[in-house]
């Protein structure tokens, strides 16, 4: 736990010593708002699928908070450190390397805050109608979906990462990666606007609890029983996931060979 | 002239041996090259399944503008960024003494002899979708069209080369600059659907400040008979401008470069 | 008392894909691969005891950088057993990791955008060092590296050599049993180089730490190591002295003399092997015992205006280890 500690606290002094940097990262989470904009163009003709304007506004602001607090990039710094055979200098110490990573995946949070709680706050406040669950207890359970969504999000990249012992370019499985989460977990849009035999499927996988529901919970959208339940699931996730990453941890180590070290 | 189209064969043929090295990376490239496409096409089925147009674009219609992001896209990944990265790294390793110490232009050779090519997969396929929809439209471009057509692609390259130019350059202020380039992308993905979508004001700033309508609504626009004399004038001079601003700016970076020790 | 770390019959190969140069090569080997097995390491045993100062020795490629990961941990042998400190060093037990350290030339462990305290406090963590142990540890090290002032600038804006002295700070923290060293001074100046030396032989004298150090640099291996372990295309052709093995690769000594007019190179048949006349100087190869008999006797032969005695370059002796391949089994 204290090496935990540790490698936050370096990792928190790069963020301040790089704060500009961070602060662009910030800026260039766009996606969400175009989309946006685009549905807001539709919507003039009237809802679309229970979604008016307001609604909209409501989900994309929610869905921008969810992605700055869950969104993980240190895959890059996994691929650099293999590439560089600076994981040869973490595996030599006694510390699983994981745990920096966690650190790099949750030293940036607290800046974003920064930004975002005063963003919601003018949400909040300025736009008629927003509908957000500003309840002590939703919010709780909000942080608590966002911490399920983190560890999902977290182990699933993290895995991605290790394949870099197999292969040379795991941003490329990051990628396609994206691709399948930015359409199914709710980031692009609301998955009540697939079409109902795709929905269906979405159900099933692990994205939703990433994005979807978070947003949910925030958006005054899902109640009582069904958020723990949501809750639950998002745990359920994150065991499966953490099995598969166990497995592939054992066998990344053993064909490991320090290259360019 | 010669010797810099020879020393841009050399460069490229390494980058190329090179990345044929790294076949799984070539093979996901294409992969995944396919899947974008499929993804936006995917994005797109869904706002047309709770509507019949897009700021006035139909479905084909705006496929054209797809295409285009794709190709913009395209030439960026496989020529720019691979370079702004390799610069932004000299400049923090302090190494961008070697390159401007050859005896070749320094822009030249920091600007664009680094190339992802398997990124081409990209320009491939946003060609492919244009050319999709227009089939699917059944609308063949005039000659005048695909006149018009000519000089704004080759524009639309040029005004991409000097936005990167110019943040390249930020480069050598900002010495973690990497993802101010984060920045241009984040606004390069306005440039996926046509320009009218939008409110006015943020038509105006994606037409006059920041020219992503010139690379992808205006070109597509033109080859669906939208023609107008203002698009290809209009492109050529921004191009024109950008290409001659940013080109100062990055002889004036040069000069504020300093190396990191040793 | 056993030995600290135990080799027995090493082997290490690696599958590695031809490539054959061009461009039609480049395709062909993107459709079919061809493989071929590099002997990194083979049948390699030495033991090293607690305390010892031992180089590596050998051409790039020999293996040399290859035997440091497996004995690390970082490589997993092919096959034969590894004992480092009783432990099995490829099962990278928390106990095991904690005796040793590798440090890497040219290759840094220190976080880049921050002063390395920062990097220090994250392996104090990571190493579970007490508090009054790191304080303990840290004037140390500050004294014997003259690091002050150093340790609060960013580690990128560090000189080379400066940089150095922090990432050897920062692998000594824990106060590890066993250090590795690959190519530790590699890019240094020569000023620089000696300070590390320096450094090495005086933590090896306070702290009995064992060190297994490989180096380009000949000055590095003579003032710091007794015994050498020469490898050669992946093989052990030599264990043991490193004065021995002068001796017996080239059991002579250089007599320069420098005399009033040009010599001819036969006026000294009598005397010793001729290795080069420049007009008036001359440079002679004699056997070890006879040097000074041979001295008096050129003393005695012809007016001397000057001479020097001295060893052949060590980097000779060792290139010609390979060249010649004096040693092959």
């Amino acid at each position: 736990m204290r090496k935990y500690f540790a490698e936050f606290r370096a990792c928190w002094n790069l963020v301040i010593e790089y704060r500009l940097q961070v602060f662009i990262w910030i800026l260039t989470i766009v996606l969400p708002l175009i989309m946006l904009a685009v549905w807001l163009s539709i919507a003039e003709g009237g809802p679309v699928a229970g979604y008016d304007r307001t609604r909209f506004i409501a989900y994309y602001l929610a869905a921008l908070i969810v992605r700055n607090m869950t969104g993980m990039w240190f895959i890059w710094e996994m691929d650099s450190d293999m590439r560089l055979g600076n994981l040869s200098f973490r595996l030599l110490k006694p510390m699983n390397p994981i745990v920096h990573y966690m650190a790099i995946a949750t030293s940036s949070r607290p800046i974003r805050l920064l930004i975002l709680i005063p963003m919601a706050i003018v949400a909040v406040s300025w736009v008629p109608g927003l509908n957000w669950a500003t309840d002590p207890l939703s919010l709780l359970l909000f942080v608590l979906s966002l911490v399920g969504a983190w560890s999902i999000l977290f182990l699933m990249q993290y895995t991605i990462g290790l394949t870099a012992f197999w292969i040379t370019r795991p941003l490329s499985v990051n990628d396609a990666w994206f691709f399948l989460y930015s359409l199914t977990s709710g980031y692009l849009m609301p998955l009540d606007l697939f079409p109902p035999a795709i929905r269906v499927v979405l159900d099933y996988l692990p994205f939703r609890y990433t994005m979807s529901f978070p947003v949910a919970i925030l958006t005054n959208r899902v109640e009582g029983l069904a958020i723990l339940q949501g809750i639950a699931m998002q745990w359920i996730w994150v065991l499966a996931i953490y099995g598969v990453y166990r497995l592939v941890w054992k066998r990344g180590l053993r064909r490991y060979s320090a290259v360019g070290a | 002239m010669r010797r810099h189209l020879r020393i841009l064969y050399i460069y490229y043929r390494a980058s190329l041996l090179g990345q044929l090295e790294y076949r799984a990376n070539f093979g996901t490239s294409f992969v995944l090259s396919l899947l974008w496409p499929c993804w936006i096409l995917s994005l797109l089925s869904v706002f047309f399944y709770h509507t019949s147009n897009l700021g006035g674009w139909s479905f084909y219609e705006a496929m054209l503008v797809l295409g285009m992001y794709d190709i913009f896209i395209g030439v960026q990944e496989t020529i720019l960024a691979p370079n702004l990265q390799q610069v932004t790294e000299h400049i923090q390793k302090g190494t961008l003494d070697f390159v401007l110490l050859k005896p070749a232009n320094g822009q030249f050779l920091a600007t664009i002899t680094s190339c992802n090519l398997p990124r081409l997969f990209d320009v491939a396929t946003g060609f492919g979708l244009v050319v999709y929809g227009l089939y699917r439209l059944g609308h063949i471009p005039s000659l005048m069209e695909l006149a018009a057509f000519a000089v704004m692609l080759p524009a639309g390259m040029v005004i991409v080369y000097s936005v990167w130019l110019l943040t390249t350059s930020m480069a050598f202020w900002f010495v973690r600059i990497d993802n101010f380039g984060e920045l241009f992308y984040a606004l390069y993905e306005t440039g996926r659907f046509p320009v009218t979508v939008y409110r006015p004001w943020l038509r105006l700033i994606l037409t006059y400040i920041v020219p992503i309508a010139f690379l992808t609504t205006f070109p597509a626009a033109t080859l669906l008979g939208k023609i107008s004399p203002w698009f290809v004038v209009g492109s050529a001079t921004v191009a024109g401008v950008l290409f001659y601003a940013s080109h100062r700016f990055w002889n004036y970076a040069i000069r504020f470069y300093s190396s990191a020790s040793s | 008392m056993t030995p600290q770390i135990v080799v027995r019959n090493l082997s290490k190969f690696y599958e590695v894909h031809q490539k054959e140069p061009g461009f039609a090569g480049s395709l062909r080997a993107f459709f079919r691969r061809k493989y071929e097995t590099v002997r990194a390491v083979e049948d390699v045993s030495f033991e090293i005891r607690e305390g010892e100062i031992v180089g590596f020795l050998g051409p790039n490629g020999a293996g040399k950088t290859t035997t440091l990961k497996v004995l690390s941990g970082l490589l997993h042998p092919t096959s034969g057993e590894i004992s480092v400190c009783g432990f099995r060093s490829f099962d990278r037990h928390s106990a095991f990791l904690r005796q040793i350290t590798l440090v890497m030339g040219q290759k840094n462990q220190l976080i880049w955008d921050l002063p390395a305290s920062e990097s220090f406090l994250v392996n104090r963590a990571i190493y579970e060092i007490s508090h009054g142990d790191y304080l303990a540890v840290m004037k140390e090290l500050t004294d014997l590296l003259d690091l002050g002032g150093v340790l609060n600038k960013q580690v990128r804006k560090l000189s080379l050599g400066e940089r150095m002295k922090c990432e050897l700070a920062a692998a000594l923290l824990h106060r590890p049993k066993i250090l590795f060293l690959d190519e530790p001074t590699i890019g240094l100046d020569v000023t620089m180089q000696a300070r590390v030396r320096d450094f090495l032989l005086e933590y090896n004298r306070r702290h009995g730490s064992t060190i297994l150090l490989t180096s380009h640099y000949m000055a590095d291996v003579v003032a710091l190591c007794k015994r050498v372990l020469v490898i050669d295309h992946g093989k052990l052709v030599y264990d043991g002295d490193l004065d021995a093995l002068i001796e017996r690769i080239a059991p002579v000594k250089y007599i320069r003399i420098v005399t009033p007019r040009p010599m001819q190179a036969s006026e000294f048949s009598q005397f010793g092997e001729v290795r080069s006349i420049e007009g008036p100087k001359t440079m002679l190869a004699v056997p070890r015992e006879q040097t000074s008999a041979v001295a008096a006797r050129l003393f005695q032969a012809f007016p001397i205006e000057d001479v020097t005695i001295e060893d052949p370059e060590v980097e000779e002796i060792i290139g010609r280890i390979f060249t010649e391949k004096l040693l092959s089994r």
